[in-house]
């Protein structure tokens, strides 16, 4: 392949300050970069680097996504067909899952790419690989029935306003994917709430079908019923929420693709487990709370117990792939315990106790972004206190 | 060992580079060429006494500090001044002295009972043997009006590669421990540490002094984290650092009467076949120590992290004592971020070596062999390459994770990137010692080290002025 390079490299000189297409330099460079690995050596300071960049930090994210990604297309297509009426093959529902998720993913690419490289070029940076995750993780929080159109809109805000006014990838301060989908989410909530779970094949399901998710049948419970009698009743038990085969969004219903993704992100150290670990404890923490205080006067919802929080709606995705995000979460290893926490509490406090809002990882997670510097502000004075002075 | 006692040190990480030098030891008859380069001494500004074309002598002053008229540098080797070299602003960058012959300048010998402080204070300053020290934070030849807080002797240093006490410990362990006992001269509090994984008899010295055995690995163990994890005040902030071979040099140099001009070297690093151990004369011609097979390989004066960066260097700068080289013309690889990594250098366990290599090194270490583990090699080429593109710190944290120091570096650049020089020191700017470990785990290749080495500097110069 050596020589693949060295051709391309004769025309580096065109994209370089003064050529031709110097204005092309971005594009010119991760055209190149992404296929060759650059030969650049150290000018200055330590004259060894370690192996890890940056693109094989997004690609490993992009990787562990591979589960949730082949299952969500399977899964889109198995409810689409079993909305039908039809008896799903794998094959069938795998051909439908990708006609109906590959226009969202290649929308979301195109367009999200087409700002990335539109603001390279301009602010004369370089185009950054972690579009390639947000660009992944944006349609796989959507329904299946999301109209292009507002994928288009969702990842332009997410990339342009979540990310590129504030100087790109490392200088954003919140998650893009999620603040593309916040976008869309309150723009348009009856594109992303209510029957928007299944899409169907003709203008309506046959009758035996719902695509009530179980966070929306959590929600709706009355009293008296209790709301794990209610989730049963909809057909749902924990193990089937596990797996997956569930109406919901896009890539977040199986929570076992989940783990396959988490196992490779911790094995990677890509992903902070700090995090992980501790938005499940917030969560189970607050799930058994609201449980202490459950009784036949409370709203059910808040009866249901944490091991069902956990596997419900997108918590076990948001928490993995969102709040794992090293640029929007605190700096400090140490803060990443509160920063988790909290959105674990966050979660559980906005999809149970707030009606407007089945879920509320996403929120959460938003929530938290914004406070994660003065997280890192106070983690850093407390362990300023045990520094022994060194001025002058 | 008697008289030791062990701390541990936490954030640091394996060094699995392949090109250790072998712990047998050369020795090089002084060259033909001998070459003074004070490039390693942060700060000085070298002011000639010398021209082109005299005759110099063995421990004759060749040039002293402009700034410190007190602090001169002598000359290893009798002979005649062949060229003077300057570099940019008319910074002095080498002198190259035509060996002629063996006479050497004679002072009196000391006696270490029958010398005082100031006398001995004066008998550095006067043999050129100042030079040898270096101040905590700035790592500045210290100021000779002044004491240090503390001494701290070092008898490892673990950043790749190195030279070995253990390979030469029985001819100069003597040595240090007169060395040590002059040094009590200047200050009460010495602090001599070894690495705990050193393989060195220090029998014969514990007797003597205590010893800290330091258990932790690159960078954990420079004199900088062990000021930094032992200090007990801000006073001990400025304490000085004197190497193992200095306080040699000062020994026989004080015994003899005449300046001792013998270093031991190591040479390593990937690209040369035979590693070992050198002894060789200060300033010695690198030709005459190795050949250099490949002329795109990077020589570098000092370890893979910290050493100088000098274009083909001819001689071994004076205060550096190994010679590490590398490939500096690095090939590109397709797709290189989809590979699985086995022989990739990486801290992270992102690549397969990172994952592998620290376990196989515990498997290794435990008292039962198991005879297919010798087999497997877990070191990893090095070369000058970049491995990557640069970007924004994207905060993955883990230069925090080996910071010996524990600075928080992305912190740090945060506020370097307004000039927050205040806030940085508030945070441990001063404890960094710039051992380039959170430079070299970047992923977004991002120099920390030398953005902060460059802020030190720069406020040194703020205090000199």
């Amino acid at each position: 392949m050596e020589w693949l390079y060295k051709r391309i490299k004769q025309y580096e000189h065109l994209f370089e300050k003064g050529g031709k297409y110097e204005k092309l330099y971005p594009i010119y460079e991760a055209a190149l970069t992404i296929h060759f690995s650059p030969t650049d050596t150290t000018k200055k300071g330590t004259h060894v680097r370690d192996g890890l960049d940056t693109k094989r930090f997004m690609i490993l994210v992009v990787i562990a996504l591979g589960p949730c990604l082949l299952f969500g297309m399977f899964n889109a297509g198995y409810q689409a067909l079993l909305a039908a009426g039809q008896t799903p093959s794998m094959i069938d529902s795998m051909i439908k899952g990708v006609i109906i998720f590959m226009p969202i993913l290649l929308t979301s690419y195109a367009v999200g790419g087409f700002w990335e490289v539109l603001f390279a070029v301009i602010r004369k940076h370089e185009i950054n690989e972690g579009f390639l995750v947000s660009g992944l993780l944006f349609p796989l929080t959507l329904p299946p029935t999301i109209p292009l159109w507002q994928v288009a809109l969702g990842i332009s805000f997410g990339i342009v306003i979540g990310k590129e006014i504030f100087g790109g990838t490392g200088k954003n301060f919140l998650n893009p994917a999620l603040t593309a989908r916040a976008f869309v989410y309150f723009s348009y909530p009856a594109y992303l709430s209510g029957e928007v779970w299944t899409k169907f094949i003709g203008s309506a399901p046959i009758e035996s079908y719902s695509s009530a998710t179980p966070l929306g049948v959590a929600a709706n419970t009355a009293q008296p019923m209790n709301v794990v009698d209610a989730l049963q009743d909809a057909g749902y038990s924990i193990w089937n929420c596990i797996i997956g085969l569930i109406p919901g969004s896009i890539g977040e219903t199986s929570v076992i693709c989940v783990l396959i993704g988490a196992g490779l992100l911790i094995a990677t150290g890509v992903g902070s487990w700090r995090t992980m670990l501790s938005a499940v404890i917030g969560a189970v923490f607050m799930a058994s709370l609201f449980n202490f205080f459950a009784s036949d006067s409370t709203i059910p919802f808040l009866g249901l117990n944490a091991v069902w929080h956990l596997v419900i709606g997108s918590f076990a995705f948001g928490v993995v792939f969102m709040a794992t995000d090293p640029v929007s979460s605190p700096d400090l290893n140490a803060s990443k315990y509160i920063y988790g926490f909290l959105i674990g509490v966050l979660t559980i406090i906005i999809r149970t106790i707030n009606p407007a809002y089945p879920e509320g990882i996403m929120l959460a997670i938003l929530l938290m972004n914004v406070f994660a510097p003065i997280i890192d502000y106070y983690v850093t004075e407390f362990k300023m206190k045990k520094r022994i002075p060194n001025v002058i | 060992m008697k008289n030791t006692t062990q701390i541990k040190l936490k954030n640091n990480f394996k060094v699995t580079f392949k090109g250790a030098p072998r712990l047998d030891v050369k020795e090089i008859k002084t060259s033909t060429s001998v070459g003074i380069s004070p490039l390693a001494y942060k700060f000085i500004k070298a002011k000639l006494i010398v021209k082109e074309g005299e005759a110099v002598q063995q421990g004759q002053a060749l040039f002293f500090d402009k700034k410190e008229a007190q602090v001169y540098f002598h000359s290893p080797v009798s002979g005649v001044i062949k060229k003077i070299v300057y570099g940019p602003q008319r910074r002095l960058d080498l002198i190259t002295i035509d060996v002629s012959s063996d006479a050497a300048l004679e002072f009196s010998p000391l006696k270490i009972d029958e010398t005082n402080s100031v006398e001995f204070k004066s008998a550095l300053l006067e043999r050129g043997l100042w030079n040898g020290f270096s101040e905590f934070p700035f790592e500045n030849i210290p100021s000779p009006s002044t004491s240090p807080p503390a001494i701290i002797v070092p008898l490892s240093n673990s950043e790749p590669f190195q030279p070995k006490l253990s390979t030469i410990i029985d001819d100069v362990e003597s040595d240090i421990i007169e060395g040590l006992a002059w040094l009590k001269k200047l200050s009460d509090n010495i602090s001599v540490y070894v690495d705990a994984d050193e393989q060195v008899n220090l029998d014969a010295i514990s007797e003597h002094v205590k010893i800290t055995r330091v258990r932790g690995d690159f960078a954990a163990n420079g004199a900088g984290s062990f000021l930094y994890n032992m200090k007990t005040s801000a006073k001990e902030n400025k304490a000085w650092v004197c190497q193992w071979q200095h306080l040699v040099k000062i020994t026989r140099t004080l015994n003899s009467g005449q300046y001792y001009n013998q270093i031991l070297t190591s040479v390593g690093g990937n690209q040369m076949v035979d590693n070992q151990h050198y002894r060789v004369t200060e300033g010695a011609e690198i030709s005459s120590i190795i050949t250099i097979k490949d002329v795109k390989d990077r020589v570098i004066c000092g370890g893979l992290f910290s050493g100088l960066h000098i274009d083909s260097p001819q001689y071994l700068p004076l205060g550096t004592y190994a010679l590490n080289i590398i490939d500096n013309d690095p090939k590109t690889e397709f797709l290189s971020f989809m590979q699985i990594g086995f022989k990739k250098p990486s801290f992270s366990r992102a690549y397969l070596s990172g994952m592998v290599n620290e376990a196989l090194i515990n498997l290794k270490k435990i008292p039962v062999q198991l005879p297919f583990l010798s087999n497997i090699d877990h070191s990893t080429a090095t070369s000058s390459a970049l491995n990557g593109s640069h970007r924004d710190c994207v905060s993955c944290g883990f230069c925090e994770e080996v910071c010996p120091v524990d600075i928080l570096p992305q912190t740090l650049l945060r506020n370097s990137k307004v000039d927050d020089v205040e806030e940085n020191m508030r945070m441990g700017l001063l404890d960094c010692t710039t051992c380039g470990a959170c430079t070299y785990v970047c992923p977004s290749k991002i120099d920390l080290a030398s953005t902060f080495e460059t802020m030190k500097n720069n406020l040194y110069k703020e205090l000199k002025a």
